[in-house]
């Protein structure tokens, strides 16, 4: 479903992701693993189109097709979603109206009509109850207020919602207690199936508990400098990045 | 002095005979000679060189109305239209029974002989104190200018009439020729506990359109009034909004204000509990300048003020507005506010926000705010991931920035909408 091929990247003449090969097939769970400032991040936003970097070389296909012109929206439209690390607060803007928005973008672009808004409120109503979400939460202005539990809810609700083809989830597990993460886990397992892929970026183990990853990959320097199985998760949590980096 | 004589007469009492002896060309050359620069503060953001360099001619009814079709009119129910600041019984639409009487100015002094005195005949009241001790009265010359050409139309809203459906004042302007000066003149008096409320609506106009609202609201009366100026002006508007409010007594006003225009409100909460809600979006493209000065004037006790101001910048364009609250001797208790927050959309759009507190009694509370920012480029990303054009996404934010002004939201999307696509022509 994905494969990125030798990508280069800078940002102001610094090489942030070097020589990068990472495929995820359908269906798959891959996640990256990596000290702070490793490139993780990057590498998401570089996926999902974010503009200011400059690619230096290399490719990035999506369903064979190389994305690297395409907007972000354009992405999101192929079934690209990326759950935000920090998930920007829009006061004035209702969660549920902007996730129609949304929706009704994606499916415009793909040449379908709107959503109907009864099913979408359905919809809305029955997946709050699975991710155990006030029903509020549709009300409330995108993300204002929210604590920062409720806003990686809010990106798990929104992916659960949009059904992409590929879900990136950038540190979706930092700042979260137990429970919510138990809840966040919940979303990801009802999200994943044969025909999703999940590319999870995470420092710690502890989501991986619950979501088995198929391949597992560290990340230093903008670049795999290891890849194994579920095994290697365990490997970290003990040795810690030093032995790999 | 041609203005200072016809106060001085003007003073004396004889207000509508002294209009007799009127001379247009004169008032014009008289007071256009005066029109204040940017040497003076509340004018320091709006070019009035264009004003100057013109040759105004009066815009006389008879002489220039160009007829205009009643279907070209979109109006709704409950409309009171003008046609080049007269107003047109034959094109509005008012039911009877809802509680709204139209005067002539006129008309109304002969049934109310003491309204004559509430009236704006003097500049001096309107003029500003400095604290230098000057009181400068080129601040009030386009009131004067308005209020000596022009006749006046008087809506009222009765006693206790409480008017639940929106009335629609709609300003047409049929004069083709852009240098002919139109004067609409409005006075609204709310009757004691009365409740209504107005939208109006100015649309386009090649000329200088110099607008004078006075509004009265008298105890436990309730008034929301909206002015949107719907598409950018080819001409000028230069507009003066001044309210009165008494004991417990509230004004609701929404004002939307576009390119090449300047608006100066003066809100007077004259007596106890009485309230003020100001809300504006200032918006300006190309070289052009959307002003607004918002001067509050808590004179009772317990009094309340509230003015929230979003504004936006595109192109070479520029925002400004300046919020003064002054809390006079006796108004104790009072409270008030003033907040802004400008958006930049473009590098060389300017925006200018200046509070200002002028306070002379004890026990009272005032707090004011500005901020300053461009479109966060990681909240435009957001919206993008999301499967939102970017185009869109710019909309939806901006909607979002004004929506705690409270326009209505159909409204305030097809104003932005229509915004970005005189300035994506543009480009």
């Amino acid at each position: 479903m994905l494969e990125i091929n030798n990508l280069s990247v800078s940002v102001e003449n610094k090489n942030i992701i070097n020589d990068l090969n990472l495929s995820i097939s359908k269906g798959q769970i891959v996640a990256v693993m990596g000290p702070n400032g490793s490139g993780k991040s990057t590498l998401s936003n570089i996926i999902a189109g974010k503009k200011g970097y400059e690619i230096k070389n290399g490719e990035i296909l999506f369903n064979k097709i190389n994305i690297l012109e395409l907007e972000p929206e354009e992405r999101a439209a192929k079934g690209i979603y990326l759950a935000f690390q920090y998930p920007v607060e829009i006061p004035g803007i209702a969660n549920s109206s902007f996730l129609r928005t949304a929706l009704n973008s994606i499916r415009k672009y793909n040449g379908d009509e709107d959503i109907n808004t009864r099913e979408f409120l359905n919809e809305c109503k029955e997946l709050s109850k699975k991710l155990n979400i006030d029903s509020s939460f549709l009300t409330r202005d995108l993300n204002t207020g929210f604590s920062g539990g409720e806003k990686k809810k809010n990106e798990i609700f929104h992916m659960l919602m949009m059904k992409p083809k590929l879900c990136i989830l950038d540190e979706i597990d930092s700042g979260l207690d137990i429970d919510a993460l138990k809840i966040i886990a919940k979303g990801i397992s009802e999200y994943s199936s044969k025909d999703n892929s999940l590319l999870m970026i995470t420092h710690y183990q502890r989501l991986l508990d619950y979501v088995k990853p198929d391949e597992v990959h560290i990340f230093n320097e903008g670049k795999i400098v290891k890849s194994g199985d579920y095994s290697l998760v365990k490997t970290l949590e003990e040795k810690g990045y030093k032995e790999f980096i | 002095m041609y203005l200072e004589e016809y106060i001085n007469k003007a003073k004396d009492g004889n207000f509508l005979d002294e209009r007799k002896w009127l001379d247009h060309s004169a008032i014009i050359e008289n007071i256009c000679g005066k029109i204040p620069d940017s040497k003076i503060e509340e004018w320091k953001n709006f070019r009035t060189i264009p004003i100057k360099e013109v040759d105004w001619k009066v815009f006389l009814k008879k002489q220039n109305q160009v007829p205009i079709l009643k279907e070209k009119i979109h109006t709704s129910n409950n409309s009171l239209v003008f046609i080049d600041g007269y107003y047109s019984a034959e094109l509005s639409s008012l039911k009877k029974e809802i509680g709204i009487n139209i005067f002539t100015l006129e008309e109304y002094i002969k049934e109310n002989p003491d309204f004559k005195n509430l009236l704006y005949t003097n500049p001096h009241d309107y003029a500003e104190q400095r604290l230098s001790g000057y009181l400068d009265k080129k601040t009030s010359y386009f009131i004067s200018l308005n209020s000596l050409l022009s006749k006046g139309f008087v809506i009222e809203v009765g006693k206790s009439k409480k008017i639940s459906d929106n009335i629609n004042i709609v300003h047409y302007f049929s004069n083709v020729d852009s240098d002919m000066l139109v004067n609409p003149y409005v006075t609204i008096i709310c009757q004691e506990e009365s409740e209504a409320c107005f939208q109006e609506v100015f649309y386009n106009t090649n000329s200088w359109v110099n607008n004078f609202k006075e509004v009265f609201i008298k105890s436990k009366a309730k008034l929301i009034f909206s002015s949107l100026q719907k598409k950018i002006l080819n001409g000028i508007k230069t507009s003066s909004f001044n309210c009165h409010i008494d004991e417990h007594a509230e004004l609701d006003l929404k004002i939307v204000n576009r390119e090449r225009s300047k608006e100066d409100i003066r809100i007077f909460l004259n007596k106890e509990n009485s309230l003020a809600k100001v809300s504006g979006l200032i918006l300006s493209s190309k070289n052009d300048e959307s002003d607004i000065f918002c001067k509050v004037i808590h004179k009772g006790r317990v009094t309340k003020s509230d003015q929230k101001w979003r504004l936006i910048s595109a192109e070479n364009s520029k925002t400004s507005i300046n919020g003064k609250i002054c809390v006079n001797r006796n108004a104790k208790s009072s409270d008030a506010s003033f907040y802004s927050k400008a958006l930049l959309l473009d590098k060389k759009a300017t925006s200018f926000s200046k509070p200002e507190l002028e306070i002379l009694e004890d026990e009272v509370k005032c707090k004011h705010g500005a901020s300053f920012g461009e479109l966060d480029g990681d909240t435009l990303f957001y919206l993008q991931s999301r499967g939102i054009k970017k185009d869109e996404a710019i909309i939806l934010l901006i909607c979002a920035f004004i929506k705690e002004i409270g326009l209505n939201a159909e409204y305030a999307e097809d104003l932005i909408n229509e915004f970005f696509k005189e300035i994506n022509e543009n480009r």
